[in-house]
């Protein structure tokens, strides 16, 4: 696992193509994310951008074939669904989703569900795996570690589900997150709490990001290069900001354009506002 | 200790021209523990639009169905032209439905799949009695809405599923249109849209509503789509109004230090 630290991508998708049946979802989709990249991918219903995340994770659901390579770790995600697969998921790449309601388990605990990992992945047990699940919880700056670390998820707010979901991915300090529509289904302050989060966890720990969203905003604020997917396809690839000036691709450039004429209709940003700052 | 509107808050006294009005509305729903809404006000004048802004739980939902007369407030009450809204008298109530219509959130699930699209525009025609008299002149005047949202007239003849979410909103504005309403109240119309379809919804919305002089009461968590559409608007947060003015001047100004929050927290483009 350790030997491939070198110049090896650490995750290399190429000529990635997802069936169902006969009818090709995703065609010929390319991705290299080296260590310590932020990349977005943005795309708009039915782009192909969530079945793209899904085979990074071998996860894709079952009448679903993907072909073509998809590298993580050095590990075929595609043939290597199995065993190779699980140990590869959660700890060189794990996942944060849209829904936290739905990707979390609403008969255990916050604490055992962080536990869980901890102890498959890092083996830890007893006092060790209890400061760790605490440690975990703090780190995604939740009030009170245990007494959430008590709770059920009925029992707390929708933003801190998502932060609970965010402790479970970063638990086992993967090498890769990937977060898929991550702040969608959150209210927008709850949301930049959260991409905040998500920015500054990625970037202590020297971690990629591979952000997955319909919303240029938000990626351009925590990424640095986005692939913009359309119909299963990947359209263009680039720097954020000269996607965001400069798109090559007529579809880019009416996203930006729309997503720029919905803005235009609020006053400019207050000054000093984080969504004010550019990607370091 | 209802919040004080801004200073270019309007309040919505009965001597305004209000066409439909909140006035000091309060709802609980049944057996819950608190006011989901406290001693709200709004209004919107004939032709004017208001935006109804707040995030989940502010009770903006909550206030758009009390204003389209599907819950009865608890305390306070809903004025159309003037008069407490009068839900148990039929011939009022058919009244009411006829000048106050709805287009809610997902294009999915409120067209019914089974219903041709002509059948679906048409049906709120028949169930409140300003059906045309003859099937052609029904035909006709389905597909004059059709094309006032941009759809070719023959899309009445098809069922929903070979529409796009953004073609599906059109036809359910379209059929909210149908009995020539006074009053439009949509309930965060794009969210479930793709972005380059919002703004195509958007400018439709503001073309309706300036063709055919519709006041519109307009839901969304999104204030760049409130900005967009609406000269008035009101920020909902815990079930109060805490601030409501011109939008423009709430926006570049907010008084309240919860909707500088909500403002200040927008993403944005770099």
């Amino acid at each position: 696992m350790s030997r491939v630290q070198g110049a090896a991508p650490l995750v290399e998708v190429s000529g990635l193509r997802v069936h169902d049946g006969d009818r090709e979802l995703v065609g010929a989709v390319d991705l290299r994310v080296e260590p310590g990249d932020r990349v977005g991918i943005i795309g708009e219903s039915g782009s192909g951008k969530s079945l793209t995340a899904l085979s990074m994770l071998g996860l894709l659901p079952h009448p679903l074939r993907a072909s073509g390579t998809v590298l993580v770790g050095g590990t075929d995600m595609v043939s290597g669904a199995g065993r190779a697969g699980d140990r590869v998921r959660g700890s060189t790449v794990t996942a944060v989703f849209q829904e936290p309601l739905t990707s979390l388990d609403p008969l255990m605990s916050v604490g055992r569900q962080i536990a869980w990992p901890l102890t498959r992945h890092r083996g830890l047990r007893g006092r060790e795996l209890r400061t760790a699940v605490l440690d975990a919880l703090s780190d995604v700056r939740l009030p009170d570690p245990e007494r959430v670390a008590r709770s059920y998820i009925h029992e707390i707010s929708g933003g801190q589900r998502q932060r609970v979901a965010i402790a479970i991915a970063l638990a086992c300090r993967p090498r890769v997150l990937l977060a898929d529509e991550p702040t969608t289904a959150l209210d927008v302050t709850v949301q930049a709490g959260i991409l905040d989060l998500l920015d500054t966890a990625v970037r202590e720990r020297g971690m990629a990001l591979v952000l997955i969203s319909h919303d240029l905003a938000v990626v351009s604020r925590i990424t640095d290069r986005v692939l913009v997917m359309r119909n299963g396809r990947g359209i263009e690839q680039g720097p954020v900001a000269r996607i965001l000036t400069a798109p090559a691709d007529p579809y880019t450039e009416q996203l930006v354009a729309s997503a720029r004429a919905l803005e235009a209709h609020l006053p400019p940003a207050p000054a000093g506002s984080p969504s004010g700052e550019g990607p370091a | 200790m209802s919040a004080p509107a801004s200073a270019f808050g309007a309040p919505a006294p009965a001597s305004a021209p209000a066409l439909l009005a909140a006035e000091s509305v309060s709802y609980r729903y049944r057996r819950a523990g608190h006011d989901v809404l406290v001693g709200v006000d709004v209004a919107v004048g004939p032709g004017a639009s208001l935006g109804l802004v707040g995030e989940s739980g502010a009770g903006k939902s909550t206030l758009a169905q009390l204003l389209l007369g599907l819950h009865v407030p608890t305390a306070g009450r809903i004025l159309f032209r003037g008069e407490p809204l009068r839900l148990d008298d039929r011939s009022a109530r058919l009244a009411f439905r006829r000048s106050v219509q709805t287009v809610f959130q997902d294009p999915y699930s409120s067209l019914d799949p089974r219903m041709t699209v002509g059948r679906s525009i048409a049906e709120p025609l028949v169930s409140l009695g300003t059906a045309q008299r003859s099937a052609e002149d029904r035909r006709a005047r389905v597909g004059a809405l059709l094309e006032s949202v941009g759809l070719p007239a023959d899309a009445a003849t098809r069922y929903p599923s070979a529409f796009s979410g953004g073609q599906r909103q059109r036809i359910a504005i379209a059929r909210a249109l149908a009995p020539d309403p006074a009053v439009l109240i949509a309930d965060e119309p794009v969210s479930a849209l793709d972005m380059s379809v919002r703004i195509q919804i958007v400018d439709l919305l503001r073309d309706l509503a300036a063709a055919r002089g519709l006041s519109l009461v307009l839901v969304s968590h999104d204030l760049s789509v409130v900005a967009a559409l609406c000269e008035n608007i009101a920020v909902l947060h815990d079930g109060r109004v805490v601030e409501q003015g011109a939008t423009d001047v709430v926006l570049r100004s907010p008084a309240d230090p919860y909707t500088r929050r909500l403002i200040d927290a927008i993403p944005r483009l770099p």
